[in-house]
């Protein structure tokens, strides 16, 4: 007798069980997907999303404010920057030549830490892609904030470097 | 000038039906992306049409276009002849089945044992199948699917008996005469849940898909088949589902009953409503061991079929 109410007992609470998977499931059926259609739409990364590095746009400068002093080159592990300065005519050094490699960049975040004026960041863009990797070799930190310059309508106040006292890098 | 008119209507017939089926998969395929893709928290196929409705008819003009690949080791006859003898019951199924009160193809006065005997025919393709492959896990899937096939062909007609004893009739129409007032599932709730778990292994649907367990033997029985050939294995599982709801829609949910709307739109409701429910298992529980299911089988779904008979006939004497 004990063993046939076992029996049925166990039948139900297996049941009871299956009911409860199929309304987890049931309720899943009426939450929002949380996948996006990709290229129709896109996501923003979190602040903290380490991206490749590229330069901060300053409301001050209308600019980057690299003073070209080399640090973040000497502080980067993999020797990813390409840096030559000079002084500009309003007498504060400024950067004339700033390349960076993105394939040899292990985004350490050094860079970033080690700059004096801040200048440098991750860039929340997570879909670089290229034809050739050459396009990734040298990427101008310079003309590429220039471009998001002009995008958002500001103008450089950098002052024009003077190129009699053209300083190369310290290697 | 008769024989023209009817092999007229029979064209006609199978224009209609064959048609249906196409469609009623092609459906179907679609739905079990989208349903699957709810319960994943994904959006599923969105490209094709709006919300991917057409991303099936890509998909079938595809798998027609693909080249049909005959290994060389084969058993040729059960082979060749495995597709087509799965296609074969289930169009065969179809004619009996009453969509509306006069919306049949034939109305035959033994209709469901008709349809048992043909849907019992499924199994004997995926057989031949499996054999005639000659590849292991073909083999193994097609030896899973008879054992399977066996253990639950017997709860199945024993869940339907109870039925059948009701309303004393193996007329389809019949039955669902039988109904209009009450459905059966009223009366017999425990035998239509039989059915139901009956019904889920029989079509191979998941959690009882063991002749195809993909994570474990690759697609089981239809490993070697590909293009137009694996369409038909595929066309007639999705058909499978919609016999099989119908039928549990014509014994325990009351057929084409229903106020307001048409027969035939109440009859579908009934017959895509538990297609879903088929649906929502199948993502809901993981894929059960061959022992459980046999256990399952064996131990419970047959003596709870058995004494719900005894109760049915005992509660039909007083
Ligand atoms: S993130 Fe690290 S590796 Fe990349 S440029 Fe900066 S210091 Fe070099
Ligand atoms: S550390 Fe900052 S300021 Fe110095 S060179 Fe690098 S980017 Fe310019």
């Amino acid at each position: 007798m004990k063993n046939l109410f076992n029996y049925f007992k166990e039948i139900l609470v297996g049941l009871w069980s299956l009911i409860t998977g199929m309304e987890v499931t049931l309720r899943y059926m009426f939450k929002k997907p949380v996948t996006v259609q990709y290229p129709k739409e896109k996501l923003t990364m979190t602040k903290n999303f380490r991206g490749p590095i590229q330069f901060v746009l300053f409301d001050k400068t209308g600019s980057h404010d690299c003073i070209g002093c080399f640090l973040c080159a000497k502080a980067c592990p993999t020797d990813c920057y390409t840096i030559e300065a000079a002084k500009t005519e309003g007498g504060q050094k400024r950067p004339t030549r700033f390349e960076y490699n993105v394939l040899q960049c292990s985004l350490c975040n050094l860079c970033v830490q080690v700059c004096p004026t801040k200048t440098l960041e991750h860039s929340r863009d997570y879909e670089a892609a290229a034809y050739s990797p050459d396009e990734y070799r040298a990427i101008n930190f310079i003309e590429h904030v220039g471009k998001r310059a002009t995008a958002q309508g500001m103008t450089s106040k950098l002052g024009k470097p003077v190129v009699e006292q053209e300083e190369k890098p310290a290697s | 000038m008769d024989m023209l008119l009817v092999m007229l209507k029979i064209g006609m017939y199978a224009a209609i039906v064959i048609g249906f089926i196409t469609v009623n998969a092609l459906f179907l395929v679609w739905m079990e992306r989208k349903v699957s893709a709810k319960i994943q928290l994904r959006h599923g196929p969105m490209e094709v049409g709006w919300h991917g409705t057409f991303q099936t008819f890509a998909d079938a003009i595809k798998l027609f276009g693909k080249e049909l690949i005959t290994p060389v080791n084969i058993d040729k006859v059960p082979y060749l002849l495995a597709p087509m003898l799965a296609m074969f019951p289930t169009i065969l199924i179809f004619l009996v089945i009453p969509i509306g009160e006069n919306l049949h193809i034939l109305d035959l006065n033994v209709g469901v044992l008709y349809i048992f005997a043909f849907s019992a025919l499924g199994v004997l393709s995926i057989f031949m199948a499996g054999y005639g492959s000659n590849n292991k896990y073909s083999m193994l899937g097609a030896v899973r699917g008879v054992a399977q096939s066996l253990a639950y062909e017997i709860p199945l007609l024993l869940s339907i008996l109870g039925v059948i004893m009701i309303c004393g009739t193996l007329n389809l129409k019949g039955i669902v005469m039988a109904q209009d007032n009450v459905w059966f599932v009223l009366y017999q709730p425990l035998a239509f849940v039989i059915f139901f778990i009956s019904t889920l292994a029989e079509t191979n649907r998941a959690p009882f898909d063991l002749p195809e367990a993909e994570s474990e033997i690759i697609a089981g029985f239809h490993t070697e088949y590909s293009g137009i050939r694996f369409a038909m294995f595929f066309l007639s599982e999705y058909t499978h589902m919609f016999i099989v709801s119908a039928l549990a829609t014509i014994l325990f949910l009351g057929g084409w009953n229903g106020p307001f709307l048409p027969e035939p739109v109440w009859f579908l409701l009934k017959v895509y409503f538990l297609i879903f429910m088929m649906m929502w298992i199948r993502f809901t529980f993981p894929r059960i061991r061959i022992d459980q299911l046999m256990t399952l089988g064996w131990k419970i779904l047959i003596p709870l079929a058995l004494v719900n008979l005894l109760v049915t006939g005992i509660v039909l004497k007083l």
